[in-house]
């Protein structure tokens, strides 16, 4: 049909057909700033735009049902104002609070936040801030905690009364919040707890004395480097650069956990109009390789190949459809007919390596990694033993062991798993993907494709959100063999049930804990078994399951002379089961192991009376000393040792202790008590926890800067940006090198072909890694500047002779001592144009031989119905210690969104297979994430400390903000009730069976 | 797949339609992602079935309202409202309709639990009969020879209702509903034991407690919440019960 709709004022003349939503036509005709999340279902809210101004889901209406209506999409909403000679609106101004706010990281939600708090301040311009929270429960984010995105509403709606709301950066009140404070106020009190939600969003800071106050750029709030673009919904993801003529790519799934396929019919399906191509295992290459997103050698066993005669899950892949449509594309999947011998399946990895278990693996391809065997369903085998554990438990007091359990989770990023491959004119492969691995994509699709490595070209534009699901060559190879087979361009999206069926997901774990005692409180030994499965594949499955240990056990070392000679073991078996398989998830194996370390560090506090922060410092690593696994174990290489340099883990016990009142509340039996609701109990919890800075002598980043006529650089890196922010903090690091301002900072982030390496965004590496590639690379440009700069100065004032050295670089000039200085515009100039003509640039690589550890407190206020066993989280409150914070914003925005999805591995998220594995989960609703409007108060305290080891002194922050929050909420639940859990999530059935158990 | 989109003018012609086998959309929610086997829909949008009014002792709502309109309306009882906020989040709120929840919903709906609760009756054009929702099984199948034209509820009807999740937007994995007319007609609803809400009816105010739990116990076959155990849901449905009645049927 052909109708009118008015879209943006408009009125525009569509062609659609009668059945297509809303979603498809916008998106078909250009309104790219409507994101599709993949569910279709109307319950990410991705989608969502305004009609007759009120906030709808574009996916769940009809487009024939919205004529005669008024439709309203982001792209109305504003344009960047710098448009050259054109005069422009601007953005809108609740565009610019957004962007001011930090409320933007991947940016995949942003259009749909901004069009809902566009509909609530075009009713009211005095919102609550539950208001706002009410306006933007709609749609789900991932990656901000919804703090920032709130804190955005309440400034747009100040702007739009008139108002001037506080610059970002600049304290309201000189108070705690303000970041150039030499001494913080004492926050050994818990009066600002009742503090609302304001537009101030930076977090609170503790400055160490060390740092180099003399930066301009480091530690401040700058705007993200592509926050313009992502708030206005501008063609950023992969998903927006499909042309008409692309052919859609589809995957039929296996319905059996375990079966060999012995027959496929596809001549059904071929005969459908429309359908381009069908692939099965007899029409490609047979390659063994690993989907992990790792460095070369891939650490982990090889046992994958895009398609096989058998299937090892419900959900693995059988055949690859192309067609004309996606319609044509589902239905061709429906016509194809498979005939399968069942095999006889493991759902359960306590079966895996039972005598006489089914073989997963039996493909004679198989590489083994390490202790990998498949003949005994093992992926990996970690046998770990420092000191002399038996010895240590013979000189404890008393001994606590307990079995624990973690659960499958999803990343569950807004944007799906997506991909766009095609020829370019020189026959060479470019795959535009959304992926946090476009290096060690291109070298492992290689051979896969039988394309030499020189013949492809991975292309990463804006990505949004990865949590590691995207560490992974997921799809990337089914886009690729379609290109191949048809010669056309072929778009491969992951639905939301794709997501749940198919992707990668965090490695469940069954885990036995022992720990030896004093009386004192002396840690003597402690041991860790883990049962990890890895499912049907064995991505990731050492180093996720090493980690487990290398960083969950390595904080607790002892006290005396067990500081220096700690007894730890931690053993491990990965075993694959007929299960999706886990993969990367941020933390990467470090949240299993915290669960269990700190409800141990628990009941051993509470059982030997001992004060549970004092119990948890006293054995806790300190400055100086060595990280007790780095001579024991290193991802499968050589281990060499590594000494921790910096920890601010005492700082951060007192800050959090005093945000969240613990000396008032912890114990109290007076403050457990809720007035008037006898069935419900208060307790709070902490957790002490650590994590790592990338991974020591392997993991490389590279950058290059090259200098234009104006003065401004172009920042070229391989590290992907997938929403953190990495692009905006390593551009900071550019400027404040260089002397400029961030937006003289061009930065491009990534694409094989013209950004160096980086080996990804994972292991919370890219701020260090990448940050120290950025660093040396600007300090050599520099250097050139600066000589250059000299012979400038000399040559107009021949009288004075000017050492290079002594130039500095600040403000877009190079300044002599004396005040004679020449801009980056006149050298650049000069270079590229007048004398000695060279192009200034350099390209900086960095590598670490070590990985200092961030450490934090984390603390968790909760409410439980002790008849019900619901639990509600009241209140969070973070204090990292992760070096020097290079932008408190984006910083914040980490732990902001970390501890939120956490949260969710906490109370309420879990991945359940029956016994055929089938999964539970398979949408948004039944796997809830967490919305703006049920998540509870959140509080992020900085502890700066100075690590020597990076030339900012900064640590990671990325992934630490997983590990602490669910053995904080099951603390606080037993100090609220008892309770006293083992397995989480802390649903109400799991903390009401403990409830039930103390009853008898 | 729909091939055919049709928007009614009149109800007569919208009946003329649903008569020819058209398909009634409301907010579209859920028949836009759910086209197997329907080619023709005809759009209610247009007949003014948004309505809200009161006489003395009913609140008439009209089909096509939305559950915004609903949220927004100054009669509506406030328990209602709250099982919209917990259920709908705005964006979705802004377009499933009244008739459209009644025929699409599945057994964790408090909203649905609490039109049942509260005795709500039917109104299907053509007939202009009243039938209470109770009386049916699958609103759907009423819309064979005519559409829902608007649902009233009896102004002084009591509704209460209590649930557990896993957080306060989740689903609600035990919910119970209960509802009743100046003390008599006591409805209790169970939310989240099976595909559907079960509606105990009539309830002997005396017996509550003992009439809920043989329900539970007789219809223990039935069971099938897929996220909590049978045991689970016996014990704490008794429970948010006992604790409906202490606070508002003393
Ligand atoms: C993210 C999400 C979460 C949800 N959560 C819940 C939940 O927690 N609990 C729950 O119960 N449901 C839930 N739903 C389902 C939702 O309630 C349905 O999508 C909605 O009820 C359909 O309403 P609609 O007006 O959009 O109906 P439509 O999609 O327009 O129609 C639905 C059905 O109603 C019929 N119909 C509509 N109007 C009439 C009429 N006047 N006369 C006769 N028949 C009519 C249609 O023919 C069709 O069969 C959820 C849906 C989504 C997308
Ligand atoms: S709500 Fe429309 S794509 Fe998710
Ligand atoms: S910023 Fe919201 S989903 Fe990423």
């Amino acid at each position: 049909m052909k109708a009118n709709l008015n879209i943006n004022n408009s009125q525009k003349e569509l062609e659609f057909s009668a059945g297509e939503t809303l979603l498809k036509v916008l998106r078909a005709n250009g309104f790219l700033g409507v994101k599709d999340g993949g569910c279709r279902l109307g319950e990410c809210g991705a989608c969502a735009v305004l009609l007759d101004n009120r906030p709808i889901n574009s996916c769940t209406i009809l487009a024939a049902q919205t004529i005669g209506h008024s439709i309203v999409t982001i792209e109305s909403m504003g344009d960047n104002p710098h448009q050259g000679w054109q005069k422009t609106k601007g953005l809108s101004l609740i565009q610019q609070a957004f962007v001011e706010s930090g409320a933007i990281q991947c940016g995949y939600c942003t259009p749909a936040m901004v069009l809902s708090i566009k509909s609530l301040l075009d009713t009211t311009l005095y919102p609550s801030e539950d208001e706002i929270r009410n306006a933007l429960a709609g749609v789900l984010c991932r990656c901000t905690g919804y703090v920032k995105p709130v804190q955005a509403g309440l400034r747009a709606a100040q702007y739009m009364r008139g108002e001037q709301p506080v610059p970002i950066g600049e304290s309201p009140s000189g108070d705690i919040f303000s970041l150039n404070s030499d001494s913080p106020k004492d926050l050994n009190s818990s009066d600002h707890l009742s503090e609302t939600i304001s537009t101030q969003v930076l977090p609170k800071i503790q400055i160490a004395t060390l740092i180099d106050k003399k930066t301009t750029k480091i530690g401040k709030p700058s705007k993200k480097v592509d926050a313009q673009k992502l708030v206005q919904g501008k063609p950023a993801f992969v998903a927006d650069f499909a042309g008409r003529d692309v052919l859609i790519a589809k995957v039929l799934f296996s319905t059996q956990a375990h079966a060999i396929i012995k027959n496929i019919d596809v001549s059904e399906a071929q005969k459908l109009p429309g359908v381009a191509c069908i692939l099965t295992h007899k029409d490609i290459p047979r390659v063994i390789y690993s989907s992990a997103g790792q460095s070369d050698p891939i650490p982990g066993p090889l046992d994958a190949f895009s398609l096989d005669h058998k299937v090892r899950f419900v959900g693995d892949r059988i055949a690859f459809v192309a067609a004309e449509t996606e319609e044509i594309a589902n239905q061709a999947l429906k016509l194809i007919k498979v005939d399968y011998e069942t095999l006889p399946a493991i759902i359960n990895s306590s079966d895996a390596m039972k005598e006489g278990a089914p073989i997963i693996h039996d493909e004679p391809e198989f590489v083994n990694f390490a202790d990998s065997n498949p003949s005994k369903n093992l992926a990996a085998e970690i046998r770990i033993d420092i000191g002399d554990v038996n010895q240590g438990f013979s000189e404890a007091d008393f001994i606590f062991e307990e079995d624990y359990e973690v659960p499958k989770v999803q990343q569950a990023h807004i944007e799906p798993h997506v991909v766009l491959t095609y020829w370019d004119p020189d026959d060479r492969l470019v795959i535009q993907s959304s992926t946090q691995v476009p290096f060690h994509a291109r070298r492992i699709l290689a051979p896969i494709l039988g394309l030499p490595v020189k013949r492809i070209r991975v292309i990463k534009p804006r990505i949004g959100g990865g949590f590691g699901g995207k560490q992974e060559v997921l799809i990337e190879d089914v886009a690729a063999h379609l290109t191949i087979a048809t010669g056309k361009p072929v778009l491969y999206e992951y639905s939301r049930e794709d997501e749940f069926v198919s992707s990668r997901s965090r490695h469940p774990m069954k885990i036995h804990l022992k720990t030896g005692v004093k009386k004192d409180g002396t840690i003597t030994a402690n041991e860790m078994y883990a049962l990890s499965d890895t499912g049907a594949y064995g991505c990731h499955a050492l180093t996720v399951t090493g980690n487990t240990g290398h960083k969950g056990m390595a904080l607790y070392v002892g006290d005396g002379k067990y500081r220096q000679n700690p007894n730890i073991r931690f053993y491990a078996d990965v075993v694959y089961t007929n299960t999706p398989p886990a993969g990367a998830f941020r933390g990467y194996g470090v949240p299993q192991g915290y669960w269990p370390v700190e409800r141990q560090m628990e009941r051993i506090a509470r059982e030997l009376n001992l004060d549970a922060l004092e119990f948890r410092l006293k054995n806790a690593l300190r400055e100086g000393e060595l990280h007790p696994f780095s001579t024991a174990w290193s991802e499968g290489r050589e281990p060499k040792p590594e000494y921790i340099l910096t920890v601010g883990l005492t700082e951060c016990v007192q800050q959090g202790k005093a945000a969240i009142g613990w000396d008032q509340k912890y114990n109290n039996a007076a403050w457990r008590q809720i007035e008037g609701k006898p069935h419900l109990r208060r307790g709070i919890g902490v957790a002490l926890v650590m994590q790592g800075t990338a991974i020591p002598y392997l993991d490389m980043g590279a950058a290059s800067i090259k200098m234009n006529d104006d003065g401004s650089f172009n920042l070229l890196v391989g590290a992907t940006d997938l929403g953190t922010g990495s692009d905006t903090v390593l551009a900071q690091m550019a400027a404040e090198v260089l002397g400029v301002e961030i937006d003289d900072i061009i930065v491009y982030s990534s694409d094989t072909d013209f950004t160096p390496f980086d080996v990804g965004a994972y292991a919370s590496s890219t701020t260090y890694i990448s940050g120290g590639a950025v660093i040396r690379a600007a300090d050599q440009v520099a250097d050139t500047i600066k000589k250059r700069a000299a012979l400038m100065m000399e040559e107009r004032h021949p009288e004075l002779e000017i050492d290079a050295n002594d130039l500095e670089l600040f403000d877009g000039k190079v300044i002599a001592s004396n005040g004679q200085f020449v801009t980056l515009r006149d050298v650049a100039i000069d270079s590229l144009h007048h004398q000695n003509q060279e192009q200034i640039m350099a390209v900086g690589s960095f590598m670490s031989p070590t990985s200092p550890p961030p450490f934090a407190a984390q603390f968790a206020q909760v409410v439980v119905d002790i008849e019900t066993g619901q639990v509600r989280v009241e209140k969070l409150v973070m204090a990292v210690d992760s070096g020097v914070i290079v932008n408190p914003v984006t910083a914040a925005g980490q732990v902001e969104g970390g501890m939120v999805q956490a949260l969710g591995y906490a109370v309420c998220e879990e991945m359940v297979y029956d016994e055929k594995g089938n999964a539970r989960e398979k949408d948004l609703v039944d796997y809830h994430i967490f919305r703006a409007d049920e998540v509870p108060e959140l509080e992020t305290i900085f502890v700066q400390t100075y690590e020597p080891t990076h030339p900012f002194g900064l640590k990671a922050v990325a992934e630490i903000p997983m590990n602490g929050v669910a053995p904080a909420v099951g603390n606080a639940i037993l100090d609220a009730c008892g309770a006293s859990l083992s397995i989480i999530p802390a649903t109400p059935e799991r903390v009401w069976n403990e409830l039930q158990k103390m009853k008898l | 797949m729909i091939q055919e989109y049709y928007r009614a003018a009149a109800k007569s012609d919208a009946l003329n339609k649903v008569k020819a086998g058209y398909i009634p959309i409301g907010g579209g929610t859920y028949l836009s992602q759910h086209q197997e086997g329907i080619s023709t829909v005809v759009d209610l949008q247009d007949l003014g079935l948004n309505e809200i009014k009161a006489d003395a002792g009913t609140i008439v709502i009209g089909a096509s309202t939305t559950f915004r309109e609903l949220f927004e309306n100054d009669l509506i009882p406030v328990s209602l409202k709250m099982a919209i906020q917990q259920e709908l989040k705005i964006n979705l709120r802004n377009l499933v309709t009244v008739a459209g929840h009644l025929c699409i919903t599945d057994g964790f709906s408090i909203i649905q639990g609490w039109l049942y609760a509260a005795g709500v009756k039917i109104h299907i054009y053509p007939e202009g009969e009243s039938i209470p929702l109770q009386a049916i099984s699958n609103p759907k199948e009423l819309a064979k020879e005519g559409f829902i034209e608007s649902i009233s509820i009896e102004k002084n009807t009591d509704v209460h209702w209590n649930t557990i999740s896993r957080t306060p937007d989740d689903i609600s994995l035990v919910g119970v509903i209960l509802g009743q007319q100046q003390d008599q007609n006591i409805r209790v609803v169970l939310a989240g034991f099976n595909e559907h809400v079960n509606v105990l009816s009539p309830i002997n105010k005396g017996r509550i407690m003992e009439q809920v739990k043989d329900f539970l116990l007789n219809a223990h076959s039935q069971y099938s919440n897929k996220f909590i155990s049978y045991n689970y849901y016996f014990k704490n449905s008794i429970t948010l019960l006992e604790r409906i009645l202490k606070d508002n049927f003393k």
